[in-house]
């Protein structure tokens, strides 16, 4: 088991943390993130190649932190090629075997058997100048795994693999988990956490904003990375203001942050139960109407002006509209609508939905 | 066919011009002496002494100091600290002052009445007039040469492989051993060469500290001083021959190696 305690570490103007962190045994946690996040600065601080300023790492109950690189039990896999290209493939995969004074029968067997347990048996004598993008990957995890670290950090493994490549790694990442190997995978391809997490952190700005299991990660996102990936175009952080008198008719107000005090979103008392702090608006339950049209109902209802229209799947398309914040209504194709018109939104209080 | 390009036409030209310039007073130094001259000269033991005590003072600057030079060209490719730019600076200094002043520079620390030549004198070595002091001019002005390449090389591996390498358990001067020198192999060769040779060929340094035992260059100059340009001629043949021979053989062994 993984555990990170209150790290923290500034390189330069970039400040990672304070980061706190669990990854159980078996466990495999992809930390998301877009470019700059801070992940791979996370994972240096992990291996060892970054002294953190402040916090604890602890590795199956042992306190890492102050460890040197060698010493960690950790197998880190850097982004890119890093296949030492002057080594047959063998070489590669018992070059860490070698520095640990074994014999060399005890070498061969433990790296014949790591190449069977990745598939990479086959390409063993061969230089690696020769190997598909696939096959490297496979014999640099493999040179990890002969060592048999206690934790595998990747960082952005599957980078610059085509799709097929892609999926046979992936299989063989999934092969590793099920034996129970624990992994810290970092990417910034939500694609690729779906298909290999068992929990799913998001980093932004050198902050860990979500740490969920994966089945909430998609149902719940806590912050606009995860909304994206989730298909969430009307994802909101919220400040309720008023929650009303439970049972009564009375309804609460909703502040949309960062947005306009004076535009507030009211909802059924129930909804605001435990005050909230992320909403979730339907964009294909949301109404738009011509400026001037009666007959629509007063809650939730504001004027906006439309900002851009896009084309959506099987015909439709997205209209963002500026209410005091910006709202993704999922409309017909052929709407006689223009950029700057201005337009009633309104949704019905079945169209939110609150949480966090 | 197809015509060259006016761009290449022109750079043809020019560059041309520049291995004429280069080639021309080899050619006219071959040209104007005889078989005969040659090889009287091959065989002076004056003119074979000089060449050997070059080949050999230059080797020998270039192996005792290379040892430092290497470690510092790793910690100027590879490590942040305070001065810097002002230490690549003074390593860039020889390659810029006048050789005869590198060579001033260097009796303020190797005469007879400093610590460093007062110790050696203990020693029973005397490093003005000696191979000694020719070895110091040598590698004063030569260094530069192993040192910005050998960085060169250094800067230009991968740090990543060196992280994996230190990931798999490898110490930091095992990594250094086993993955940053093979790759930067080819630059360290090619420093160290274009040092051997730099410092072979040193003749205004060396004349401030060591006139005697008398090197090639300073050999030719004597001779071309004394006796005038047809007694110095065979002298800087021979000796431009025995270099060409020598940086071939590194070259190709260099080669070889990597």
């Amino acid at each position: 088991m993984l555990r990170v305690e209150g790290l923290k570490k500034e390189l330069g103007t970039f400040c990672l943390g304070e980061i706190n962190l669990q990854v159980e045994q078996g466990e495999y946690f992809v930390l998301l993130g877009p470019s700059g996040a801070g992940k791979t600065l996370f994972l240096e601080v992990l291996a060892g190649f970054q002294q953190a300023d402040a916090g604890r790492i602890y590795l199956n109950g042992r306190r890492i932190d102050g460890l040197s690189i060698q010493k960690r039990k950790i197998g880190y896999l850097c982004q890119g090629d890093t296949l030492f290209p002057h080594l047959r493939v063998r070489e590669n995969i018992s070059y860490g075997l070698r520095i640990r004074s074994l014999t060399p029968e005890v070498i061969r067997e433990r790296v014949e058997a790591t190449a069977r347990e990745t598939s990479t048996e086959g390409l063993l004598d061969r230089d690696p100048g020769g190997l598909s993008g696939g096959e490297r990957q496979r014999v640099a995890l493999a040179r990890m795994l002969v060592l048999d670290p206690e934790c595998l950090i990747l960082d952005e493994p599957l980078a610059g693999l085509d799709e097929i490549l892609k999926q046979d790694i992936l299989g063989l990442l999934l092969e590793l988990q099920a034996r129970g190997r624990t992994f810290v995978h970092v990417t910034h391809d939500p694609q690729e956490a779906m298909a290999v997490a068992t929990r799913v952190g998001v980093m932004e700005g050198g902050k860990i904003v979500q740490d969920s299991p994966i089945s909430e990660f998609k149902t719940r996102p806590k912050c606009q990375f995860a909304a994206r990936f989730a298909g969430i175009r009307n994802f909101f952080t919220v400040e309720v203001l008023s929650s009303g008198e439970r049972g009564s008719a009375d309804r609460g107000r909703v502040l949309v942050l960062p947005g306009n005090a004076s535009v507030q979103v009211t909802a059924p008392t129930h909804l605001l139960v435990d005050s909230p702090r992320f909403m979730v608006i339907d964009e294909s339950k949301i109404s738009l109407y011509e400026k001037g049209r009666q007959y629509i109902p007063a809650q939730n209802r504001f004027e906006g002006v439309v900002k851009g229209i896009y084309p959506a799947h099987r015909g439709a398309v997205l209209i963002y509209v500026d209410i005091g914040f910006l709202v993704t209504v999922l409309g017909r194709d052929g709407l006689l609508l223009g950029k700057d018109d201005k337009v009633v939104v309104w949704w019905p209080d079945e169209a939110m939905r609150f949480y966090g | 066919m197809r015509r060259p390009d006016i761009l290449t036409l022109i750079f043809v030209f020019l560059g041309g011009l520049a291995l004429l310039f280069l080639i021309a007073p080899l050619g006219g130094l071959i040209l104007q002496s005889s078989a005969l001259e040659l090889m009287e000269t091959i065989q002076d033991p004056e003119v074979q002494g000089s060449i050997w005590l070059s080949l050999w003072t230059a080797m020998g600057a270039t192996l005792a100091f290379g040892v430092c030079a290497v470690p510092l060209a790793w910690l100027l490719a590879r490590k942040d600290f305070p001065g810097k730019k002002i230490i690549t600076a003074i390593i860039d200094l020889p390659l810029m002052i006048p050789h005869s002043a590198a060579g001033i520079a260097l009796l303020t620390i190797l005469s007879r009445h400093t610590v460093l030549g007062k110790a050696a004198e203990k020693a029973g070595i005397s490093l003005v007039g000696g191979p000694a002091g020719i070895v110091a001019a040598m590698a004063f002005v030569s260094l530069p040469f192993l040192i910005n390449s050998a960085r060169t090389g250094f800067e230009a591996v991968d740090v990543r492989l060196e992280k994996t390498a230190m990931n798999l358990g490898a110490s930091s001067l095992r990594t250094f051993f086993t993955i940053t020198l093979p790759f930067a192999w080819r630059a360290v060769i090619a420093g160290t060469v274009l040092m051997f040779g730099r410092g072979m060929s040193e003749f205004g340094a060396v004349i401030i500290v060591a006139y005697h035992p008398i090197t090639a260059p300073v050999l030719i100059y004597e001779r071309f001083g004394a006796y005038g340009l047809r007694y110095a001629r065979p002298a800087a043949i021979v000796f431009i021959g025995v270099c060409l021979v020598v940086f071939v053989i590194l070259r190709v062994v260099a080669e070889k190696r990597h």
